[in-house]
């Protein structure tokens, strides 16, 4: 779960498509639970059951090393927990809007914590402590001392990046399971995390203050670039075409929704254009990454249709 | 009933076959030193008889004495699984030749008569488990393939290919939801044996799977359940049908065999510290036997009745246990 955060600060200008994990669930059946016309991807226990006690230990200030559970000490009160399985930049940007959120606009009426998922304790608690300021978690942390697939009672599935549980009087009232994480899923947790505080959902004004596109926007302001932000979905879409275990069908059919997405919207197709032009351009791309190689030849043809120049 | 054993674990036992064995605490039988592991277990339908499988062919056992009432030939030399079929018809004992052939046997039972022999694999066969309508019986090959076949001729239905390894257990669901075959690939994969589509893949084991065991359905409002055992040390319970990991243990032993009892409660864990773990499915309360056999637990059957249950392990002893101890 380690992923050096100053690399991919000096690749914030490019949106964020670093490859996530696999469904576990790759081969759908016609009547199975579908999520956004994907099968369903399960990780944790489901709305309506238990929220067993767990333990974890502290990573920061007074609770450093300490033996923690999160859910005893929550005494039934709402309860929003974030188990991180893998560290990309969309689930720790993700991982901080949500928390941040929560901190500032719910008070004392929920309680936001984070679970990190690693199998060597020693190294995430050395991780945490070194990328404090760079990860800026503004609630509690504790690592999980079950390791990296966490306590056994919570079912959490390895596959997915981020597991996010909203619950109260112990009992699971929200659960999203993330395989591809991104700033386009925190309306929907916030609005479950707003009900169980009693609170109002998030208004998409509010929303903006705590996103991660904000912050590039005013970055590319001071680049001189225009402040329209990248497209989520295109973004997601893009993260589909460069997962490095993906067969060749499975990229064509990732090539296949993005040239679907963008068809006749001339403003997507600049940004792509602009997208992949940064990652051809980009050390990681010249050491062979984003994807098979068939992926990167269809960067490197939209960098050439799309962008100002091409590539 | 036990399902597929890694080869490996077979050779790790037979070290041990010339070694003195040492009293171990619950009931023995009296088996030979020097006989081979007790690689398969299964209770006869009325429950009166334990049939135990190993290189040393199937012998039937009175239960629950144990003494030995008669030994039921066998052209395997290597026995890795018993099963009955649901309407007690049938005994199918699973084996092979390592490397040459992979072969099942079908035995009318009680009287043990030969009824067809299938040899639909190039390797090992690992487990053996019939349809529950006991039309069907389905293979978990060491050369990667689960075979469905027909009862009625043997005839080999449908072989279902995708393990990039030795499939080491196969698992009918319950209500005709599927069959489920899980191997040294560290994959579970659910199919439709009717198709022959794999309609799923679990993939949240670390190291390869041993064993696979259906939750029966006795009780009412108990959820389907499939329980798998990986050397990985997790004994995991999943939701097959949506393709959800509920929860798991990892124990502080391998666990070999796994079974549930006969009323779905608990489920089982023949483990290769000789001792058999229980697991309480929904609060994942743990109960320990001491250690049953010598070295390793191989193999684990409960009787239809409940009650006192059986585990098979090295050097051909199989040793009983009071399951509500």
């Amino acid at each position: 779960m380690k992923l050096n955060l100053c690399v991919l600060g000096v690749l914030a200008v490019i949106v964020a498509i670093l490859p996530t994990g696999r469904s576990a669930a790759d081969e759908p059946k016609k009547d199975e639970p579908k999520q956004d016309g994907q099968p369903r991807v399960f990780s944790g226990p489901q709305k309506g059951e238990k929220l067993l006690p767990f333990k974890v230990t502290g990573a920061y200030d007074h609770e450093a090393g300490k033996e923690l559970d999160y859910v005893s000490e929550a005494k039934g009160k709402p309860l929003l927990l974030v188990f991180v399985h893998k560290l990309t930049r969309p689930s720790i940007g993700l991982t901080r809007l949500l928390t941040s959120y929560c901190q500032e606009n719910f008070g004392d009426r929920l309680d936001g914590r984070v679970v990190w998922l690693d199998k060597d304790a020693s190294s995430a608690r050395e991780y945490l402590t070194r990328a404090r300021s760079s990860l800026n978690l503004k609630v509690p942390v504790g690592i999980s001392v079950d390791g990296e697939e966490g306590p056994g009672a919570y079912g959490l599935n390895r596959q997915v990046t981020l597991t996010i549980l909203g619950a109260k009087d112990d009992r699971v009232e929200a659960n999203f399971a993330l395989i591809q994480p991104g700033e386009t899923d925190a309306p929907a947790i916030l609005a479950e995390a707003a009900k169980l505080a009693g609170a109002k959902p998030p208004s998409a004004e509010n929303l903006k203050k705590y996103s991660i596109y904000g912050g590039r926007e005013r970055m590319e302001k001071r680049d001189g670039r225009p402040a329209a932000g990248r497209d989520p979905r295109l973004g997601e879409l893009l993260r589909k075409v460069i997962q490095k275990d993906s067969k060749p069908e499975e990229v064509e059919e990732a090539v296949r929704a993005v040239e679907e997405y963008i068809r006749e919207k001339p403003d997507l197709q600049r940004q792509l254009g602009d997208i992949t032009k940064s990652v051809v351009g980009s050390k990681g791309f010249a050491d062979g990454g984003y994807g098979t190689e068939k992926a990167r030849e269809q960067i490197r043809q939209w960098a050439r249709k799309y962008a100002p120049g091409g590539s | 009933m036990v399902r597929g054993r890694p080869l490996h674990r077979i050779a790790f036992g037979a070290i041990y076959l010339l070694q003195l064995m040492e009293s171990t605490g619950g009931a023995q039988d009296g088996a030979p030193l020097a006989a081979p592991p007790v690689t398969a277990l299964a209770f006869s339908p009325e429950g009166r008889t334990l049939l135990a499988g190993s290189q040393g062919g199937i012998e039937e056992r009175l239960w629950p004495g144990l003494e030995s009432a008669r030994r039921i030939p066998t052209t395997l030399p290597h026995v890795h699984d018993l099963a009955f079929s649901p309407d007690g018809k049938l005994l199918a004992a699973a084996g092979g030749k390592p490397g040459e052939e992979g072969a099942v046997e079908l035995r009318a039972w009680p009287d043990g008569s030969l009824e067809g022999r299938v040899a639909s694999h190039r390797d090992l066969v690992y487990a053996v488990a019939f349809s529950l309508d006991s039309q069907s019986f389905s293979t978990a090959g060491h050369d990667g393939a689960v075979g469905v076949h027909a009862i009625a001729g043997g005839k080999l239905i449908r072989k279902l290919e995708g393990h990039s390894r030795p499939v080491l257990a196969v698992a009918f669901l319950p209500g005709g939801e599927g069959l489920v075959s899980a191997g040294a690939d560290m994959s579970l994969r659910v199919w439709d044996p009717a198709g022959g589509a794999c309609v799923r893949i679990l993939e949240n084991h670390t190291a390869p799977v041993v064993d696979l065991a259906a939750r029966p359905r006795a009780q009412s409002g108990t959820i389907a359940m499939l329980a798998s055992a990986g050397e990985d040390r997790t004994l995991r319970l999943w939701q097959p049908g949506i393709g959800r990991l509920v929860r798991f243990i990892t124990l502080p032993a391998k666990p070999l065999a796994i079974e549930w009892t006969p009323d779905g409660a608990r489920v089982a864990a023949a483990c290769d510290d000789g001792r058999v773990r229980v697991v309480n499915p929904d609060t994942l309360d743990l109960q320990v036997t001491a250690p049953l056999v010598q070295g390793a637990a191989f193999s684990l059957a409960f009787p239809p009745g409940g009650g006192r249950a059986a585990a098979g392990g090295e050097g051909g002893r199989i040793a009983s246990w009071d399951t509500k101890e």
